[in-house]
């Protein structure tokens, strides 16, 4: 907003520059073919006298016109002076009339204008050009100061214009980013001056209305369908366990490990619909009751002891560094949820004799906890898309898993106001949660 | 004999429930409504109740609510669908005992009402743990097994303890990770299984058949004998 009223203020500034200039370059054009008039007057008479008069003529001239603004010569074939009160020491080639700088003939500047004569004389007149020149300097200053009155005004004023439209802006930049954010329910805001700016906020606020609706419906459906099989799911399971303990008069032996199948089969099922209703209960709750400060080291500490013995047993080395008492605020139950899901991942992709390194570090007024691996990683253009229900990797492949995982995290960060990426860790992958630091606000 | 009030609207959950906690171990009375319920819990002594989230009069909580503040002191075990660390949260800070998600094993439902009655029982100073040849020192924390010592670590002995103390019962991977980590949320199933299988092993070194039986879509059991 501010640029555009700069941008403005300059082009009304070249505009208004311009204009003095053309007048300026009008006016002295105009007082200059004056002069030339005069001059050309003056030698035509002079041309038209016979050569034996003209001493005498130029004398009566010289005496009878004002002191110091007119000025005549004769000068002979030698160069010499004959009569006359100036010399031009160099005349150009052409006709007419030429100006001469101050203290090339005379103190002042002048306009002159020479006639050769049949003999090889010639008469030289000139006429004093100072208050042309003066005019000249004097628009020259007045175009100058005025253009930087022009701009200095039109910037205060630019400046001054925009400073209301410019806290909207920086209203509904801060709203574009908390929505951007995921807090889809929040508006732009909307004044009653109902101009372009408000016209743009009730446009995107309708957007935002029709995506909220559409994504509530879509989520809505989702979790209905989750929480709906859910029930007979359940009792299904119940009913698949009642049979599995049957005893003696139960169903032919054979059938108990079909059962059992059938029971592992159904509480995958169940897995999945409680981790989709999960993260819709996350996204949605944005509770912070459980909220506390926390120091993140011991918490990878524990994730690491309990990850251990399977990182152990599948030849790969799981490390932890970082350092201890730095404070974030949070759900310490959430985010050991985080840092196993994320430590689980990476277990599960890192192939034997790989790595996969814990660690909390500061950044400023920020704690980095990563989980970094040297397994497959994930493509640039996959790692956006990861953190969507049911969304997996290409390097996923066979890999046992329901595509939730990274969901949850990415909920749970969410939450938190924690921001979350996935980098290339060459080779392999860095998942960071960036939390700010408590200690530092204090 | 065990007094259970059984809170449940949903039939098949109810008889699962039931079917579970029979004679001669358990008596239980079952109470279809929340308004039921309350009535019940006003009119007679429970040693337990087991109470449903959602009921079709009454918020479980509010059920809770009610019983608490007429001073009814009986442990509640909650039961719900709703499995997220904050809904348990709120189940137990209205005042409930224990938290169950369902679908849930009716062993594991009678293992928590187990839990909930020992609470607060203080274990004499020089209790010593001991199922079948599997023998365990609960103040020096030292297992032995068929009269050979097993080193364990503080979380290996703790997994121990935990199914020595339910012999017989099959115990699934949440409610170990739960009862011996702490933690609430949903392990992958090769976590808890390669823990079991070091402790497993650690046994085994002894020379002798380890007690930790794998049951197949339930969890484990560690055998009496």
């Amino acid at each position: 907003m501010f640029r555009l009223t700069a941008a403005l203020s300059v082009l009304f500034t070249i505009a208004a520059v311009g204009l003095i200039a053309v007048i300026a370059t009008l006016t002295e054009a105009e007082l200059t073919a004056r002069t030339d008039q005069v001059l050309s007057h003056e030698m035509h008479r002079l041309a038209g006298l016979p050569p034996a008069r003209l001493p005498a003529q130029i004398a009566a001239l010289i005496a009878s016109s004002a002191s110091g603004l007119n000025y005549y010569a004769l000068v002979g074939r030698d160069g010499r002076t004959i009569a006359g009160n100036f010399a031009l020491n160099t005349v150009p080639r052409g006709d007419g009339a030429f100006e001469v700088t101050a203290g090339q003939a005379v103190a002042v500047p002048l306009r002159a204008m020479v006639a050769r004569l049949p003999d090889g004389e010639q008469i030289e007149v000139a006429r004093d050009i100072t208050q042309i020149i003066d005019v000249r300097h004097r628009i020259f200053a007045i175009t100058a100061l005025s253009g930087i009155a022009v701009i200095v005004v039109a910037l205060l004023a630019g400046a001054l214009l925009s400073r209301g439209p410019l806290r909207r802006v920086a209203a509904i930049r801060a709203v574009a980013a908390q929505i951007a954010a995921g807090e889809l329910t929040l508006r732009m805001p909307v004044t009653r001056h109902g101009d372009e700016l408000d016209l743009i906020a009730g446009m995107v606020n309708a957007m935002l209305d029709e995506i909220e609706r559409l994504i509530d419906q879509v989520k809505g459906a989702t979790d209905a369908i989750a929480h709906d099989l859910r029930t007979p799911l359940a009792h299904l399971r119940h009913r698949l366990q009642a049979l599995a303990q049957l005893d003696g008069d139960g169903p032919d032996a054979t059938l108990a490990p079909v059962v059992a199948d059938a029971i592992v089969d159904v509480d995958q099922v169940l897995r999945r619909f409680n981790a989709l209703l999960r993260i819709s209960e996350l996204q949605v709750s944005g509770r912070q009751a459980g909220f506390a400060p926390i120091d993140p080291m011991p918490l990878l500490a524990e994730i690491a002891e309990l990850y251990e013995p399977l990182a152990d047993e599948r030849g790969i080395a799981l490390s932890l560094h970082g350092e201890y008492g730095l404070v974030i605020r949070g759900d310490e139950t959430l985010l050991l949820e985080v840092i196993s899901n994320l430590v689980e991942n990476a277990l599960k992709f890192v192939g034997e004799g790989g790595h996969v390194c814990l660690s909390v570090t500061a950044a400023g007024d920020r704690a980095v906890i990563a989980v970094r691996d040297d397994g497959p990683g994930i493509p640039q253009n996959e790692r956006a898309m990861v953190l969507g229900r049911f969304q997996r990797g290409s390097a996923a492949g066979k890999t046992a898993g329901m595509g939730l995982g990274l969901s949850l995290v990415a909920a749970i960060v969410h939450m938190h106001g924690f921001t979350l990426s996935l980098d290339d860790a060459q080779p392999g992958l860095i998942v960071r949660v960036t939390c700010q630091r408590l200690d530092m606000l204090q | 004999m065990i007094n259970v009030l059984v809170v449940e609207d949903d039939a098949a959950v109810a008889a699962v429930i039931l079917g579970r906690l029979t004679e001669p171990d358990y008596a239980t009375r079952h109470a279809r409504t929340g308004r039921e319920g309350l009535a019940c819990a006003q009119a007679e002594r429970f040693d337990v109740i087991t109470l449903d989230r959602l009921l079709p009069d009454m918020d479980g909580l509010t059920l809770l609510g009610r019983l608490r503040a007429e001073q009814i002191t009986t442990p509640v075990l909650l039961l719900s669908s709703m499995g997220d660390v904050g809904h348990r949260i709120a189940g137990l800070r209205a005042g409930g005992d224990d938290y169950m998600v369902k679908p849930f094993s009716p062993d594991e439902l009678a293992m928590r009402i187990e839990v909930l009655l020992r609470r607060g029982r203080e274990y004499p100073a020089d209790a010593v743990l001991r199922v079948g040849g599997l023998e365990l020192d609960l103040i020096k924390r030292q297992a032995w097994l068929a009269g050979e010592h097993v080193p364990l670590l503080h979380k290996e002995f703790r997994l121990l303890e935990f199914m020595a103390r339910h012999p017989g019962q099959t115990i699934n991977r949440q409610m170990l990770f739960e009862q011996v980590w702490g933690y609430f949320f949903e392990p992958s199933d090769n976590l808890i299984n390669v823990h079991v299988s070091k402790l497993r092993r650690k046994l085994e070194r002894t020379g002798h058949p380890s007690p930790i039986r794998t049951i197949k879509g339930e969890g484990y059991r560690l055998d009496p004998a």
